[in-house]
This record gives C-alpha cells, structure tokens and sequence, in this order.
C-alpha cells in the first residue's frame, strides 16, 4: 500500500519539476553568510541617508556586496531562481551607486532604496536558509 | 507598468497566502506609497517603481524556490520511506 502511494505521488508530479526539486542546489554557508551581511549593512546605511558624503561610500559598498553574491551564486549547478533574484538585487544596488557617481540624490531616493535593498535580502535570507542540508 | 497595474500584481501574491511573502509584498506595496507621496524626482520615481518590478521578480523566484524545497522535502521523505516497505 505504501508503495503504491509513493508511485502514485511521484506520478502525480510532473518530471521537470521533480528532477528540479531532486537535484536542487544544497544549503551553501557562504551564499547565506553574504546575504545576511547584504541585509544587515543596508539596514545600517539607511540611518545615513542624511549624510550625502558616508551615503557615497556606502551606496558603493553595498553595490561591491550584491555584486559579490551575484558572481557567488552564478556557477552553483541548479541555482537557477536564487542566481536571478541576486542579479535583480545587483540591479537596484548599481543603480544607487551610479546615481551617486551622476549627481545629487535625495535623502528620501537614499532610503527607499536601502529599504528596497534590505527586504529584498530578508525574503532571500529566509528561503536560501531553508534550502535541503 | 502604471500604479494600479502594480498593486494589482501585489494583491494577487498577497492571495496566495503564502506567509513567508506576506511581510515582503506588504513592504513592497508601503514602498509604491511612498512613490506617489514622497519628494522625489521624476527621475528617482521612474527608477523607483523599476525596483518595484525587481523586487516582484524576486518575490516570484524566491517563491518558486521555496516550493522547490517543499518537494524537495517530499522526495526525500517518499526515498525514506520506500526503503522501509
């Protein structure tokens, strides 16, 4: 009987996303450590979005970060929604760095963005930490 | 994409009732607030809502992940327990 439910469940998936689910990349301490750290200086910098100068250096900082965990994630086999959720994180990261290097931002632009950074991170920090062990 | 078309693809997450998203797309959609109230450039408003689209992209692939390893889970159960039969 309990064999005959195992087949009937695994027949009831369909094979693409069994073999996804099969072979999904395993939990990775470094891939988690960096997203912890993403989340946790964005959370910080955005107390200093009224400093335009230290705001320079960290929207730099945290660009360098989300790039890190960008090129991380890339080559781990059977990766693929975490490396596409990194590269959109990078996005809005680069994005803040190069309006600093354009000109002038707003503190308003400056904390929005860190808030964009710093929740984007926590919903990846939780199911990248869920990943199978 | 206009502010409608966006709140309409939140609400649409937010009745999946997945709990790990709920806060997510709840932040997301005080953010898209924030937008049409703040005083901003049109510019930084213009990339703003772009990181709106991000962040819902993330929020989806994120989601598939998490049920990814909610079969993943089942699988190894399923493994477990055919070894006992």
């Amino acid at each position: 009987m309990k064999r005959l439910l195992a087949v009937v469940l695994a027949l009831s998936l369909s094979g693409c996303a069994l073999v996804d689910a099969y072979l999904l990349a395993k939990y990775d301490s470094n891939e988690y450590l960096i997203i912890t750290e993403i989340r946790t200086d964005a959370g910080k910098y955005k107390q200093q979005c009224d400093n335009s100068d230290k705001s320079k250096i960290n929207a730099g900082l945290i660009a360098d970060k989300t790039l890190l965990f960008m090129n991380y994630s890339q080559h781990i086999a059977h990766n693929k929604n975490t490396i596409a959720a990194a590269e959109k994180l990078n996005e809005i990261a680069q994005g803040l760095q190069q309006r600093y290097t354009d000109g002038k931002v707003s503190p308003a632009f400056c904390k929005i963005k860190f808030d964009s950074i710093s929740n984007s991170a926590e919903t990846m920090q939780t199911v990248i930490g869920n990943k199978p062990r | 994409m206009t502010f409608d078309d966006i709140d309409n693809a939140l609400a649409d997450l937010l009745n999946t009732g997945d709990q790990t998203f709920t806060t997510a797309v709840a932040h997301v959609r005080s953010i898209a607030e924030q937008i049409k109230t703040s005083e901003l450039t049109a510019d930084e408003a213009e990339e703003l809502l772009q990181d709106v689209q991000r962040q819902l992209d993330i929020i989806n692939e994120m989601s598939h992940l998490a049920s990814k390893e909610k079969l993943n889970t089942i699988i190894n159960v399923l493994i477990k327990m055919a070894s006992f039969i």
